[in-house]
């Protein structure tokens, strides 16, 4: 594949570094250049990012190319963004032929206490050990630049100009022409981090004051370090999350943009700062920008802030004049209109060529990676369910593949999937550890024939033998999804994360009544709305899903599914609701069976209104239910819930379980669904049957379940799946690991 | 980790040999506990009901395990007479999926650590043996070397 540029990013960095590589990507498509973009795990983010939104936005429209590091790529140019990224050597191969390498330094190579952010020459070295050419060092700013040693290490040599940030001034259209606001809005906004804020809270409150007759403070990118920073913060100080999206209607908002940072912070640009004068924000900035900004920003000291605001409040020609000057600096100096100019100026690209050679290059689809769903096996099947409804979500080119332990393989195979078993110790009345033993071995067999790019473990408890065998393989991405709503007795195995590259835990409608131990640990994984295998729109239509079940015409059909009751018996449930149902004529009773049920005892229908029946997935037909009963386990709950089946919740309360009580009680206070207890509310079955199938209660129920907003978090994980799939890590050294 | 093809498939593979196989073993801490393999593969599954019934028993002493080695996803018949199984990707689904992976190398492989794992002191075949199943398996590997990520 030929390409005038690759860009080599890690592009799960969430603030200037993707969006100053999403506006060139989109300048250079504009452009008519032909891109690709490598995606490189840096060191830098221990979090589990998604790729950002802006770069994912521009390669589903196919402004630039995903690029698989098997993929051979000439390119006239390899643009590589933030040195970071190259701490580490490539820990593979990769088809990529430079003619000229440029590395974009988004930050100093040391900050203003003199701390080294990243070894110059070991970056240098990785570079060229990848791309074998030399390295173009491209610095953002003066400040960058300054940072830099006299004597460059060999193979590096510097732009004579700096890389500088570029805008689309299509998508920061300016404020409205007019006088500030009584009172005057004044605002910032940042990725949640301390050292983007003044060190000391005397500054602070200089700079953002708590006057709330004269100022109002919105603040893009709060949290709770603020607090810790500063203490209790005042009232007028509104705090908002920090987004992605919406900013240039936030920025629309304010009247003043007013930014300081902490002392010990270097910033290398400041794209933000861009970002408010683009808008044509009144601009008020510590002196140390001048150099960056001129006069399109207004210089102060913190305690001269309020005075400066105040001289605009009262001018309101000199107001007009400096919103005017900010948005022309931007105009001027950092359009993206300007990014074919640079690369022309400087590469001179793009280059002339055959228009058929570039045509067949482009037609190059991905080499097919695997994906290795691996699930427990849990008293239902809802992790291997739940990697099912992933792996339809994974797009072409990516090959899932199971290995499992549940006895409801045969749900993948038969949705035409290639899947192996694995057997449990408790199954086979092994020792646990014998068992992990060879677990790690049949795992890492697996793993060496199979030889996927991504691990995807679904379960609570983590084992020694998946921990061992994934040891074996630092290149394999492995993600953990675990969900919510753990009991204590489950801690320990949180500490099992550290043997995964990342932890996505699928969210939870009742997440508010969650106080199990993963709560802790919300800060460290990447939390995607809940899963469903199928959306509540992929249901069969009422009439269709009656006439499959073969319903009689005016009959109230209910679903009852308790689970397998091994572990939390619930016969006395079981009988009391079949009799309390079936004592009502009108009344048709689908006693919904797992086909992994541990009980294969026969038992028989006590009615013939009462159909014993293997159904999966229920939730494929719950459109002929008018009401159901059932054990609130995470997939049965969810769908009932977004599918908006009245439902009488009896939650399994055995100590192995989640918190379904829990659950069960945020349905019930929130009029979602109703509770019933086995120990506690028995007796009373008669009248929560009654409740349940009284039409009123019922139209009320699903009402407020239609209230919830959902998007499915399997496409979340599929989506994270892919973005690593075709990753170059950096995030460890493959020159300093022990023979594995 | 180690290859146990070479522990375990000698002249007669379907009988165990009886080299040193490696440190592991599912029953390693419960020696007393013997095994044998039952092999039904590519079994009619109307089939596996009656060689499961008559296996138990004939199964000789009380420390005696019965694995049945399947090809067959549907784990009900085994679970229903609550006895143990593993499972090999029947045949159609290897040539469905032939790409994914070396077969016949995997199957080999995984054949040995079975033997590893559970060290039976038989092996009973029905249906299809086990030799024959590993030399039925797709050979090359269908996807290129440039399919494969590198460690």
């Amino acid at each position: 594949m030929r390409l005038d540029i690759l860009f080599v990013a890690d592009v799960r960095f969430e603030g200037g570094t993707s969006t100053a590589l999403a506006v060139e990507i989109r300048a250079a498509a504009r452009a008519g250049l032909k891109t690709g973009l490598l995606a490189v795990k840096g060191p830098l983010l221990g979090h589990p990012y998604p790729m950002h939104p802006d770069l994912r936005a521009l390669v589903y429209s196919g402004a630039t190319e995903r690029i698989d590091p098997d993929t051979k790529v000439d390119a006239d140019l390899v643009l590589l963004h933030h040195p970071t990224i190259m701490s580490n050597r490539f820990t593979r191969r990769t088809g990529i032929q430079a003619e000229r390498l440029v590395m974009v330094l988004h930050h100093p190579m040391v900050d203003r206490v003199g701390k080294l952010q990243y070894d110059l020459q070991r970056v240098i070295s990785n570079c060229h050990w990848a791309f074998g050419v030399k390295v173009w060092l491209a610095p953002v700013s003066a400040i960058v630049r300054d940072a830099l040693p006299r004597r460059l290490p060999a193979s590096a040599e510097l732009l004579p100009e700096n890389w500088t940030n570029l805008i689309d001034l299509d998508d920061w259209p300016r404020r409205p022409d007019g006088p500030p606001h009584i009172p005057v809005v004044i605002g910032r906004h940042a990725r949640p981090d301390k050292l983007k804020w003044p060190s000391s809270s005397t500054d602070a409150l200089r700079i953002y004051p708590a006057d709330s007759a004269r100022y109002s403070i919105r603040i893009l990118g709060g949290g709770s370090f603020l607090q810790e920073l500063y203490g209790p913060l005042p009232a007028n100080w509104e705090i908002l999350p920090f987004a992605w999206t919406g900013i240039p209607r936030f920025l629309q908002g304010l009247d003043f943009y007013v930014y300081y940072h902490s002392d010990s912070w270097s910033e290398a640009f400041g794209r933000t700062i861009l970002e408010a004068l683009a808008v044509g924000l009144v601009t008020i900035l510590p002196a140390h920008f001048q150099p960056l900004f001129g006069d399109a920003a207004v210089y102060a000291a913190p305690s001269d802030v309020e005075r400066i605001i105040g001289r605009f409040i009262t001018d309101d020609e000199a107001y007009a004049q400096q919103s005017a000057l900010a948005s022309d600096f931007v105009a001027r100096h950092h359009s993206a209109q300007l990014f074919p100019q640079r690369l022309q100026r400087l590469f001179g690209i793009p280059r002339p060529r055959d228009s058929t050679a570039v045509r067949a290059s482009m037609i190059q689809p991905l080499p097919i990676r695997r994906v290795l769903f691996t699930s427990t096996n849990g008293i239902g099947m809802g992790h291997l369910a739940q990697q099912v409804a992933v792996a339809q979500r994974l797009p072409q080119g990516l090959k899932p593949v199971f290995a499992t332990m549940s006895y409801a393989m045969k749900i993948a195979t038969d949705e035409g999937y290639h899947a192996h078993f694995l057997t449990y110790h408790s199954g086979i009345d092994a020792a646990p550890e014998d068992w992990n033993d060879v677990l790690a071995e049949e795992l890492f067999d697996l793993i060496s024939h199979l030889r996927p790019a991504v691990f995807a473990y679904d379960a609570t408890a983590v084992f020694e033998g998946v921990v061992a065998a994934l040891a074996m393989d630092p290149n394999l991405f492995s993600i953990w999804v675990r969900r919510p709503m753990w009991r204590e007795s489950h801690r320990p195995f949180l500490e099992m994360a550290d043997a995964f590259d990342a932890v996505i835990e699928p969210g939870e409608l009742a997440d508010e009544f969650d106080h199990g131990p993963t709560k802790e640990m919300r800060d460290k994984v990447l939390l995607v709305p809940p899963v469903l295998h199928l959306g509540p729109n992929e249901r069969l239509e009422r009439t269709a899903a009656r006439l499959f079940l073969d319903v009689p015409e005016g009959m109230t059909v209910v679903a009852l599914q308790l689970g397998s009751g091994s572990n939390f018996d619930m016969r006395s449930v079981r009988n009391s609701v079949l009799k309390a149902l079936l004592d009502r004529p009108d009344t048709l009773v689908l006693d919904i069976r797992s086909p992994i049920r541990a009980n294969f005892e026969l038992d028989e229908p006590i009615s013939p209104r009462h159909r014993i029946v293997e159904l999966f997935p229920s939730f494929r037909y719950s459109r002929a239910f008018d009401a159901a009963v059932v054990a609130p386990g995470y997939n049965t709950f969810h769908e009932n819930i977004l599918g908006a089946v009245p439902t009488l919740f009896v939650p399994n309360e055995a100590e192995e379980m989640d918190l379904q009580l829990n659950r069960a009680r945020w349905a019930e206070l929130g009029g979602f669904g109703l509770l019933m207890r086995r120990d506690h509310d028995l007796p009373h079955v008669g009248s929560f049957i009654e409740r349940l199938l009284d039409p009123a209660e019922r139209d009320s129920m699903a009402a407020r379940c239609g209230t919830i907003f959902w998007t499915n978090g399997a496409d979340e994980i599929a989506d994270y799946i892919e973005d690593h799939a075709r990753i170059v890590r950096t995030d460890w050294s493959v020159a300093r690991v022990p023979d594995v | 980790m180690r290859k146990f093809t070479e522990f375990f498939l000698g002249e007669n593979k379907q009988r165990p040999q009886i080299e040193s196989p490696g440190n592991i073993h599912v029953y390693k801490s419960k020696e007393d506990i013997s095994t044998i393999i039952v092999t039904v593969l590519g079994v009619q599954p109307d089939l596996l009901e009656e060689i499961i019934v008559t296996t138990k028993r004939k199964l000789p002493g009380k420390s005696d395990r019965l694995i049945y080695l399947t090809d067959n996803s549907d784990f009900t018949i085994f679970r229903r007479h609550r006895v143990m199984f593993e499972y090999l990707p029947p045949l159609m689904e290897q040539r469905l999926h032939a790409s994914d992976m070396p077969w016949q190398a995997y199957l080999r492989e995984r054949w040995g650590l079975l033997l590893a794992k559970w060290r039976p002191r038989r092996v009973l075949a029905y249906g299809m043996n086990i030799d024959s199943f590993l030399a039925a398996a797709p050979g090359a590997l269908v996807g290129k070397a440039s399919d494969m990520p590198q460690s």
